[in-house]
């Protein structure tokens, strides 16, 4: 059994699978993302979605009524990722990147996602990590940082981040021991849990300063539930290999629960 | 350069030219647009369309109209506009000087 949501996509309705939508979703989400710069009244991604609808269309019928998984590896494989749109329009590429590097040169304060002002989060995307770690950091030395930040608060500008394209730290309580901060952690660094396992527990012998962050993240965090969540803990970037790698796992756990 | 490399160099330049070649001969939808394009091995994958089309239709070379179609949603039709055929014969003219000087020095031997 899955659940299903209903969507509208190029002024056609369908059922479709959660994981299903998952995958769809970032899929146009990237090409929004890549095109965005030509694509200013939305043309493009609208003539994508007619087309996607329209080969769901002949997905669809009354045995099988919802679009799943392999539907929409299949439409993508019919359209092409990005990795094929760079062949031909490395131009625009090019020029996003070096947009991109322009404003990450600069430090400014997130609007997008604060919790104050925004300093910590401004922070967090200068060095391209989770604003978690920098809050927790922050956190810790309380005094001394209340100062620092109320002066970044006032010398930064803010600035509105595209949140999408960010990783970011979950706790992995599926696959967790206590509160999956340590299978989080390792999620997002690309370590494995065990060796951050033994550090937290190894730092309980020095002071114990490991329990309080491990405390913090555990405040601090959200655990990863939706299969959005999950997707984003180690960073999903959509191409084929990455859905066929979904696919797989996600038979496998299927077969051995 | 390798030959793959080739390829996708050579089909970038051409995509242009062969899609107004298709739009201009009669009105087509896009799908009907890919199915040439790919039955002539132009592209490989849909998505590479629809930026060049918006980009067509930006420089009012092709313009489209909706048209109900028999099973699913309406479909755009393109179709060729003056200026576009304008540009098309340009791009003719300097297609077959490409291609005869490139035949000149294939056939030319030592």
């Amino acid at each position: 059994m899955k659940k299903t949501l209903t969507i509208n996509i190029g002024y056609s309705i369908f059922n479709i699978d959660e994981d299903a939508y998952e995958i769809l979703n970032r899929y146009l989400d990237s090409i929004k993302n890549y095109f965005h710069k030509i694509d200013n009244d939305t043309e493009i991604i609208k003539d994508f979605e007619l087309r996607i609808a329209e080969n769901f269309l002949s997905k669809v019928s009354t045995t099988k009524q919802c679009v799943d998984l392999n539907d929409v590896k299949e439409i993508i494989e019919i359209m092409g990722s990005l990795d094929d749109f760079k062949e031909i329009y490395d131009d625009t590429e090019n020029e996003n990147i070096k947009e991109e590097k322009k404003t990450n040169n600069k430090l400014f304060r997130d609007s997008s996602n604060r919790i104050i002002a925004g300093v910590c989060s401004g922070i967090a995307e200068y060095f391209k990590i989770d604003p978690i770690i920098v809050r927790v950091l922050f956190f810790i030395a309380v005094p001394l940082n209340l100062i620092v930040y109320i002066i970044f608060w006032i010398g930064i500008p803010s600035k509105d981040f595209d949140p999408d394209l960010r990783k970011i730290l979950y706790r992995d309580k599926e696959n967790g021991v206590i509160g999956g901060v340590s299978k989080g952690l390792s999620n997002y660094l690309k370590i494995d849990a065990n060796i951050i396992r033994v550090v937290f527990v190894v730092s309980l012998f020095f002071g114990g300063a490991g329990l309080l962050f491990y405390l913090l993240l555990w405040f601090f965090t959200k655990e990863a539930k939706t299969m959005g969540e999950k997707m984003n803990m180690s960073g999903f970037n959509v191409n084929l290999s990455n859905i066929e790698n979904f696919i797989k796992k996600k038979t496998k756990n299927l077969s051995s629960p | 350069m390798s030959t793959e490399n080739f390829k996708i160099q050579i089909r970038k330049g051409l995509l242009e030219f062969c899609v107004l070649q298709i739009i201009s001969k009669r009105e087509v939808y896009a799908s009907e647009i890919i199915e040439e394009l790919k039955n002539s091995k132009i592209i490989v994958v849909e998505g590479t369309v629809y930026p060049l089309l918006s980009r067509l239709k930006k420089s009012d070379y092709i313009k489209h109209e909706w048209k109900e179609s028999s099973q699913g949603p309406p479909r755009k039709y393109y179709s060729i506009t003056d200026s576009g055929l304008e540009h098309l014969k340009g791009l003719v003219v300097s297609w077959s000087d490409i291609n005869s000087s490139v035949k000149e020095l294939l056939e030319t031997k030592k």
